[in-house]
């Protein structure tokens, strides 16, 4: 019975889950640090709105 | 926003020097570029074109400072939406290769979901120098099972094979809540997977279970307490399992031990854990496993298991005085035929294989085998290097190109190399017999 109230909770909790991109996946759950020390959980980045992400080579 | 490669202290010239607004984010150990699947490599920035794209940006005006972080990661650029669509993607392929802007412009203002191309796959050049060198140091079983084999072997590896989406699929591995197990368990729900984390400890697989969901963002883990040495938790667990479908069952609970132990129904404990258990919940799941689309079983091996030969009445009763490193030898042999036979047997309607994941830094090795630990150390592979061929052989498409195989870094491997280890037809025959008979009454099929 656990599992299938598990399993139910599950199914709800799991739609947004069920519809993120590969890329989503891949990269929101990463948190990276800005220039002044504080964290970005990246998936934040676009939460409200698009977000361009231009990871270059180096700095400088 | 902008994710570079080096420190804040750089990171704050950078934006000084350029006047850049906006989020500026440093990742100086590269994981978003791993997981954004970015190139790198030396041939990549030493491109022919490496000159006429430095000229073409002095002529523009740009004027290159003191750099910081890896030389060789080229960068990309990325579009993403509220929800998570991908709208726009774009990897460099060589140094100042850059994309138009304008089509970054009309991926924002014409916001269709793109289709996300496959990662790219190394050089050949790469490849074939993972395959050779790979080669190379397989006679010599040290550099092969530590460290090395992996990082020479991973040249090769196609970064695609795991690009897979496994959302419609649940996964159940034994032995999860640490090392291998846990590195596999996480693959899995990072891919999508729903994955049922089959532990003996409640705390440590509730720990292993917020490890992972901290870490993919998943909802979809779930624990389930089991003994695997005690056929009596693993039929009831196999209860719990019974209202859901089951795409996908690892084998990978383990034990060494140091000293003769028997378990509630009087087994060898060695034997129990890596031979009755993991055959009851498999004949337990069968159904289910052919019912799915896709079903496969994967047993976790050892090298170990080159040392012997399959001795079947030595896995009932180990000789004495007991020896714990030859009866985990001993049943890991067991365990490679024993899949080959549940392969013969599921042929046609799920995929079986087998596999062993090198020398590698997990806690079982560290407490089992400290004197091996205190010597490999800095040669050991970390679990997730240890854990990769289990991973690539649940999710990928190659991993159900064939059944009943062995393997070691995604290639498929002998499992003998002495002629003494090799078991007749009659040996393969009574190890059935033997999984057969010690669970009377526990199977009807």
């Amino acid at each position: 019975m656990g599992l299938l109230v598990m399993q139910a909770c599950d199914t709800v909790a799991s739609g947004y889950h069920n519809n993120m991109s590969w890329m989503e996946r891949r990269l929101g759950p990463i948190s990276l640090l800005d220039d002044s020390g504080e964290p970005h959980r990246l998936d934040s980045l676009w939460e409200t709105r698009p977000a361009v992400l231009l990871f270059v080579r180096h700095f400088g | 926003m902008i994710i570079g490669n080096g420190s804040a202290a750089f990171a704050q010239t950078f934006r000084e020097d350029l006047d850049v607004p906006g989020t500026i984010l440093i990742d100086p150990d590269l994981l978003s570029y791993r997981a954004a699947g970015l190139r790198r490599g030396r041939a990549e920035i030493l491109s022919p074109r490496l000159f006429t794209n430095a000229a073409r940006a002095l002529q523009s005006g740009y004027r290159q400072n003191s750099v910081e972080g890896d030389p060789w990661q080229l960068g990309g650029i990325f579009v993403m939406r509220p929800g998570g669509d991908l709208l726009y993607q774009y990897r460099s392929r060589e140094a100042g290769d850059h994309p138009d802007p304008a089509n970054i412009l009309a991926a924002l203002e014409n916001p269709e979901p793109v289709a996300e191309e496959s990662l790219p796959d190394p050089p050949a050049v790469q490849r074939l120098a993972g395959w050779a060198l790979g080669a190379a140091v397989d006679p010599t079983i040290l550099f092969s099972f530590d460290r090395t084999g992996f990082l020479l072997r991973s040249l090769a590896f196609s970064p695609a094979d795991l690009a897979v989406d496994l959302q419609s699929r649940h996964c159940v591995i034994t032995g999860a809540n640490s090392g291998i197990g846990l590195e596999t368990a996480m693959g899995l729900a990072d891919l999508g997977a729903r994955v049922s984390l089959l532990c003996r400890n409640p705390e440590r697989a509730a720990a292993a279970k917020a490890e992972i969901e901290e870490a993919t963002g998943s909802r979809r883990v779930e624990t389930v307490q089991v003994d695997m040495s005690d056929l009596d938790s693993v039929e009831r667990a196999a209860d719990l399992l019974a209202a859901d479908p089951v795409d996908m069952l690892i084998h990978n609970a383990g034990v060494l031990a140091d000293r003769l132990e028997k378990t509630a129904q009087d087994l060898e404990l060695a034997f129990a854990t890596h031979i009755a258990g993991p055959h009851l919940l498999t004949r337990r799941l069968e159904t289910k496993l052919c019912d799915s689309s896709d079903g496969r079983v994967l047993w976790v091996s050892s090298g170990g298991m080159y040392t012997t030969r399959l001795d079947n009445e030595r896995l009932l009763s180990p000789a004495e005085p007991y020896d714990g490193v030859m009866a985990y030898a001993q049943t890991k042999r067991a365990q490679v035929i024993l899949a080959e036979l549940w392969a013969e047997r599921l042929q046609g309607k799920a995929t079986v294989h087998s596999m062993h994941p090198g020398w590698a830094d997990t806690p079982a090795v560290r407490s089992s085998l400290p004197l091996f630990y205190r010597i490999m150390g800095p040669l050991l592979r970390s679990p997730a290097e240890g854990a990769d061929t289990l991973l690539w052989l649940a999710a990928s498409e190659a991993g159900r190109k064939s059944s009943g195989k062995f393997y070691l870094d995604r290639i498929e491997r002998r499992t003998h190399l002495l002629p003494l280890t090799r078991e007749t037809a009659q040996d393969r025959h009574r190890l059935w017999e033997i999984c057969e008979d010690v669970l009377p009454g526990r199977d009807s099929m």
